[in-house]
């Protein structure tokens, strides 16, 4: 049964949460209680071309081949095997290989939103269970983020995680490292948003003792501390003053030279790794590494690379931003080793969808929809292969159309949701965080088994 | 009557006329002449007297009073004598003789200072009684600029009488005359000197007043035409009287400001200032139609930023006349831009600059910066700018100057016309075919990024809207969707077969190279031309590929959604984030039909969004109002506000660290999405939060101190860039501004009204003068008084008050 809009928009308002479910014991919506536990988002933005990301090397690769088509499709030869399983991986992605075989690296195949499990047939046979603007880039990023399924929410499923952190008293459940994200905004929660630089005021020296010095400082702290008249203006304000205080604080932890982080954050061979999507997972580690300044216990952290959007000439482009994805996850494991918290952070991919498996005339692919998807973390179950990679012809029961666009046969709410529950976030409020949760658990559906 | 008596008596109106300031010192003192220029003897010394008077503005007596120089000036020597105010001569006795100040009592002086040695400057007397009373150093007013030259100078005494003999010139109505006399004695050398009436105004902009002089009579009539300025020989010991006069300019008020708004008469010779006098100027303005508030409402709607003047315009000829001579304007342009057409490997083998200046949206934001400091068609530009934010194409996949500007001189030049034009601009445009692949799109794989993005984001959006822009749900509470994925197919199909331009000499074919310099063309072999099905209309088959570009086009602006869907969104661009949806649906009728049946007409629908009562309403309803400044329109107001004068190139060095910069979008959905919801509210959005993150709330911060209260002119973000012809970096003329600070409550009254909605309150302003009152600057009372304005513009500016429109 899915829930209707309304019903879904008073439980995000809170005020009638005890209308639908039992009462909540705070200490009871943190599962798992002690140490600390993270997962990171690495969002790929564009629709990556998952096909090409792990292709099965049995009988099959002759199918995915002659779909593809010659100047997508990956050589046999070129892709690097995952040991004990038929498949293997494009060949930017070798840095993937020995996380592999150390058993921390786990891929969930045909992921996407979903309403309801669907069949070929069911799809076509009935438009209402498909899920709204299904190859619109911004429609599908939303669903990934929001978990409506549906229509999309205003809030994400890591904001609703962090409203069940914040009720029960964690700090700084929510961090994005790439800015304002959907999957973020909770109801009574808002994520910190870091994007490097220095996180101070010019001019703000709070050791200056002079009289013209503080003077200053108060006249700027009674600017800042007024009251504005709108709703609107009063909350942005409150916004501002809550960024300034964290910036603080956070300011010591991302600036330290006291840091393990860039000696470990390296590729395979040992170079160190550079870039935007680097320098974003070197401060997630180092906010992990800084957690116990942060007295942070359960926190999601989101990071995100663009570019996947490969509608003409995809080969090259797609390999270096592949690469770039290998060397970083590469990198960010590493470290966390070194920081000795392997086991207690996993870090996965999402996107906005899969690309269609048939090439189109610009050497390149177009929107599809059911995409594969991989998870790093030394707290895996290992060697995982989940879901159900889709069956290799066009137009068969895997296609949503002729063009090989699968229909995705794991959901948004099952692929996650065993990140949320491996969490700590208890069975009972996962209902809050997927608002379709009834849909995905029980009568043999369930989360997939990520975690041992 | 001895000049040296005018001195005196002078000396007390035009210190009694000085206006209560708000840390004021308990005494008041003038200074005057306020110049002097004297010849010093060979190994001898030399000695300029000045007059002064001292006025204890308390109810207590005062004892224990002197004068004397500031510290630094150790060259100098300076006695002081007390005056008979009657005969102007010397107490017998009373040199460097300690007086006292009975309440609301005065002194008179005469100040005679030696000089050992050559000197040019500007000295501060520091006059102080016991107990620490003490005047304020205002300058103009009681300093003394002292010459001392081997050379004998010229040394011109002079005094001015103003008519109303209280040290103002009162213009007597608005766009009126007033004159003000002039006498000058020549007691030094011989020689010619130039005179020149100058206006000084607070708050950097020109007087308003035209001013002019000629020399006078023993009757006081001028033997000549008055002009700007006269060139006068003076032999020793000549008397010369002049009149000036000042025209007010009609339209403008001149408040009566003494310590800043004020006639200066100089004396040059050569370089060189010899003598000056001045007196308080002020003229009635006229009767404004419209409260200062309401004009600021109105200038941070439609436009990047208020000043004094466009504040001044909007109350003088009110709103609705202020909008309709906006909508006529045409002033700004890219087109010039976009005619340099260059290949794309131009610059392979060209030196540095090419790349930066062809191959980059450099030259095109340096433009749109200009454009919006200083071009007066405000509104256009702002609607220009919000159409960019909806059709968006960005340098980062078109890295070619001369295609964005044509393509955004569409935008703009389309800005009051008609919005089907802007939506056939999108689709024939070669930038947009190659920003969303429609170029080369062709019938055996037709491409749907492009069709898409025009339904989604361009014209209709996602969901099927009522007219009040509110969604259509079906009975389940799902919204209804405005298009299907068989729309999306079809649209496709149907626009398939366009090319790059083919530079006129050939035929248009499939793949021609790339080519900006005019719309697609088509290539009937690649054109889809079966019938299709679109958003519910037939589109028979065997048209051609043109005839399907215009028939979709019909269709998509014929929908039901594009007159809310649009609206909604230029309300959210201009006016407010989150407009009531009976204010929506208002705009939407007249989207629809203008009242002359003519469907999509922007300059109607703007002219709408601006005169709803919801967006003139000065008491908002606090659920619904306010708006988060974006990045661009913050710094664009705060340089307007100081009145800079820049080529622009300083935004571009610092405005990527907030995360918006013009035509460089990360995506095709913009900077932030059009319906970003506000974290902590229930239901309500904020679009330009989506870029406010922590960092660029610090960046916010910190560029805005760099350009106010850090704000030097050779600060190395306002210096012009090299191998930039033309180029002139960024300039504040601070010293106006200064002259306002001296008295610091007008400053923030100025303030409170140019920039917050007459929101600040006695707090903050308590705050803001104490932080201007610790701020000093030992000596230089002109330096200190700009430092004070450049502190209270910065915690104007980066208050949360001025982050928002109210």
């Amino acid at each position: 049964m899915t829930m209707n809009r309304r019903e879904t928009l008073k439980l995000i308002a809170g005020s009638s949460l005890s209308a639908f479910m039992p009462a909540l014991a705070r200490a009871q919506a943190v599962g798992g209680g002690t140490g600390y536990k993270a997962i990171v988002t690495l969002f790929l933005y564009g629709g990556n071309d998952s096909n090409n990301m792990i292709v099965p090397t049995d009988a099959r690769h002759a199918d995915y081949a002659s779909i593809r088509g010659g100047s997508i499709a990956l050589d046999q030869s070129a892709l690097v095997p995952l040991q004990g399983t038929s498949y293997g991986l494009h060949p930017a992605l070798s840095p993937l290989e020995s996380i592999w075989n150390e058993g921390a690296l786990n891929w969930v195949f045909n992921s996407g939103p979903l309403l309801e499990p669907l069949t070929r047939s069911l799809y076509e046979s009935r438009p209402d269970l498909r899920p709204a603007n299904l190859f619109s880039h911004d429609a599908q990023q939303n669903l990934w983020q929001t978990a409506g399924a549906a229509s999309e929410l205003p809030t994400g499923w890591l904001g609703r995680v962090g409203d069940r952190f914040v009720d029960a008293g964690l700090r700084a459940p929510s961090i994005s490292l790439s800015g304002a994200q959907r999957a973020m905004i909770g109801d009574r929660n808002s994520p910190l948003l870091i994007s490097g630089g220095n996180l101070q005021r010019s001019g703000y020296n709070p050791n200056d003792m002079g009289s013209a010095a503080i003077a200053r400082r108060n006249a700027v702290d009674t600017m800042m501390a007024a009251s504005q008249s709108a709703t609107l203006s009063e909350l942005t304000a409150a916004i501002m003053r809550g960024d300034i205080d964290a910036g603080l604080q956070l300011n010591t932890i991302l600036n330290s030279d006291q840091s393990a982080v860039d000696a470990a954050f390296v590729d395979p061979n040992g170079a160190a790794v550079t870039g935007s999507l680097a320098d974003q997972l070197k401060r997630v580690a180092r906010l992990i590494e800084g957690r116990d300044q942060l007295s942070a216990t359960r926190q999601t952290f989101m990071v995100s690379t663009g570019g996947f959007d490969n509608h003409r000439g995809q080969a090259a482009t797609h390999s270096g931003l592949l690469t770039n994805v290998g060397r970083c996850v590469y990198g960010f494991y590493n470290t966390l080793k070194a920081l000795g918290m392997e086991n207690d952070v996993a870090l996965f991919t999402m996107s906005d969808f899969n690309r269609v498996c048939k090439g189109n005339g610009s050497a390149g692919s177009d929107h599809a929809w059911g995409s594969h998807h991989f998870v790093v973390g030394g707290g895996l179950q290992p060697n995982q292969l989940l879901g159900t990679y889709p069956e290799l012809a066009l137009g068969g029961p895997s296609d949503a159309r002729t063009d090989g666009r699968w229909i995705p046969t794991t959901s948004v709410e099952e692929y996650a949701g065993s990140l949320v529950r491996w969490l700590g976030v208890s069975d009972a409020d996962m209902p809050y965080v997927f608002p379709n949760w009834s849909n995905w658990n029980g009568g043999g559906r369930g989360p997939v088994g990520l975690f041992a | 009557m001895r000049i040296q008596t005018l001195i005196v008596s002078s000396l007390t109106v035009l210190a009694a006329a000085m206006t209560p300031a708000a840390f004021a010192g308990d005494l008041v003192a003038a200074v005057s002449p306020p110049v002097r220029s004297i010849a010093l003897p060979d190994g001898g010394t030399a000695t300029a007297t000045t007059f002064a008077t001292v006025i204890n503005r308390t109810d207590a007596a005062l004892g224990n009073c002197e004068v004397d120089l500031p510290g630094r000036f150790n060259s100098l020597q300076l006695n002081y004598g007390w005056t008979d105010p009657a005969t102007n001569a010397l107490v017998p006795g009373s040199e460097n003789t300690p007086f006292s100040l009975g309440p609301r009592a005065s002194q008179s002086l005469v100040i005679a200072i030696t000089a050992a040695a050559e000197f040019d400057g500007v000295i501060p007397p520091v006059f102080e009684c016991g107990g620490g009373a003490t005047a304020d150093s205002l300058y103009g007013v009681n300093t003394f600029e002292l010459n001392v030259a081997s050379t004998p100078p010229i040394d011109i005494v002079t005094i001015g009488l103003t008519l109303s003999g209280d040290g103002v010139i009162r213009v007597p109505r608005e766009g009126g005359r007033q004159a003000f006399a002039v006498a000058a004695l020549n007691i030094g050398g011989a020689g010619t000197v130039r005179i020149t009436p100058v206006g000084l105004f607070g708050q950097n902009a020109d007087l308003p007043a035209d001013l002019t002089l000629c020399m006078t009579n023993a009757q006081g009539q001028c033997f000549i035409t008055p002009e700007p300025f006269i060139d006068t020989f003076f032999g020793t010991n000549d008397v010369f009287t002049f009149a000036v006069f000042a025209q007010a300019h009609s339209g403008f008020v001149i408040p009566l400001a003494p310590a800043s708004n004020r006639v200066e008469v100089q004396f040059r010779a050569g370089a060189q200032l010899a003598a000056a006098t001045s007196a308080a100027i002020t003229a009635p303005g006229p009767d404004y139609v419209l409260g200062s508030t309401e004009a600021l409402r109105l200038a941070q709607q439609a436009t990047f930023g208020a000043n004094q003047t466009l504040l001044e315009n909007i109350r003088r000829i009110g709103i609705e006349a202020w909008v309709d001579d906006q909508l006529g304007r045409t002033d700004s342009t890219y087109a010039d831009l976009g005619l340099e057409a260059v290949p794309t490997n131009f610059c392979s083998n060209m030196p540095n600059p090419c790349r930066r200046d062809h191959l980059t949206a450099f030259r095109l934001q340096m433009r749109f910066f200009q454009n919006a400091m200083e071009q007066p068609d405000q509104l256009r530009q702002r609607v220009g700018w919000a159409l960019s934010q909806i059709a968006v194409v960005s340098e980062h996949e078109v890295p070619l100057n001369y295609a964005l500007a044509n393509y955004q001189e569409m935008l703009l030049s389309n800005a009051f016309g008609n919005y089907r034009d802007i939506l056939e601009g999108t689709a024939r445009s070669p930038v947009m075919g190659d920003y969303l692949d429609m170029v080369n799109s062709r019938a055996s794989a037709p491409n749907e990024n492009f069709p898409r993005e025009l339904m989604q984001l361009f014209s209709l959006g996602e969901a099927r809207l009522n007219r009040d822009g509110t969604a259509q749900v079906d009975g389940t509470g799902r919204d209804l969707p405005a298009y299907t994925e068989a729309d999306v197919l079809a649209l496709s199909r149907a626009l398939t077969g366009w090319v790059y331009p083919s530079a006129g000499n050939f035929i248009p074919s499939f793949n021609n190279p790339p080519n900006f310099t005019g719309p697609m063309e088509s290539v009937a072999s690649q054109h889809d031309n079966g019938s299709k099905t679109f958003l519910g209309v037939g589109m028979i088959g065997g048209q051609s590929a043109d005839a399907d570009l215009e028939q979709a086009i019909d269709i998509i602006f014929n929908h039901s959604n594009v007159p809310p869907f649009i609206s909604r969104q230029l309300i959210q661009h201009l006016v407010m984030s989150n407009p009531s949806p009976a204010y929506v649906e208002r705009v939407t009728a007249v989207f629809e039909n203008n009242g002359q049946n003519i469907r999509g007409d922007l300059r109607a629908v703007v002219r709408t969004i601006l005169l709803d009562p919801e967006a003139r309403n000065l008491n908002p309803d606090a659920n619904m109002a306010g708006k988060l400044r974006e990045p661009v329109l913050l710094m664009t107001s705060v340089m307007r506000l100081i009145g800079a004068d820049t080529d622009g190139y300083a935004f571009l060095r610092r405005m990527g660290g907030m995360g918006q910069v013009p035509y460089e979008s990360p995506s095709v959905f913009n900077f932030y999405p059009p319906d970003y919801a506000l974290q902590g509210s229930v239901g309500l959005i904020s679009p330009s939060q989506g870029l406010m993150n922590m960092s660029t709330v610090f960046e916010r911060h910190n560029v805005t101190l760099d350009w106010t209260l850090s704000g030097s002119n050779n600060r190395w973000d306002w210096r012009p860039l090299s191998d930039y012809p033309g180029a002139t970096g960024t300039q504040v003329n601070w010293s106006s501004w200064g002259r306002l600070a001296q008295t610091p409550d007008r400053l923030l009254d100025v303030l409170d009204e140019i920039a917050l909605e007459e929101s600040l309150t006695p707090t903050q302003r308590t705050a803001i003068l104490d932080a201007m009152s610790a701020q000093t600057y030992w000596g230089n009372p002109l330096i200190e008084a700009e430092n004070r304005a450049r502190l209270a513009i910065y915690l104007i500016t980066t208050s949360p008050q001025f982050q928002l429109d109210h």
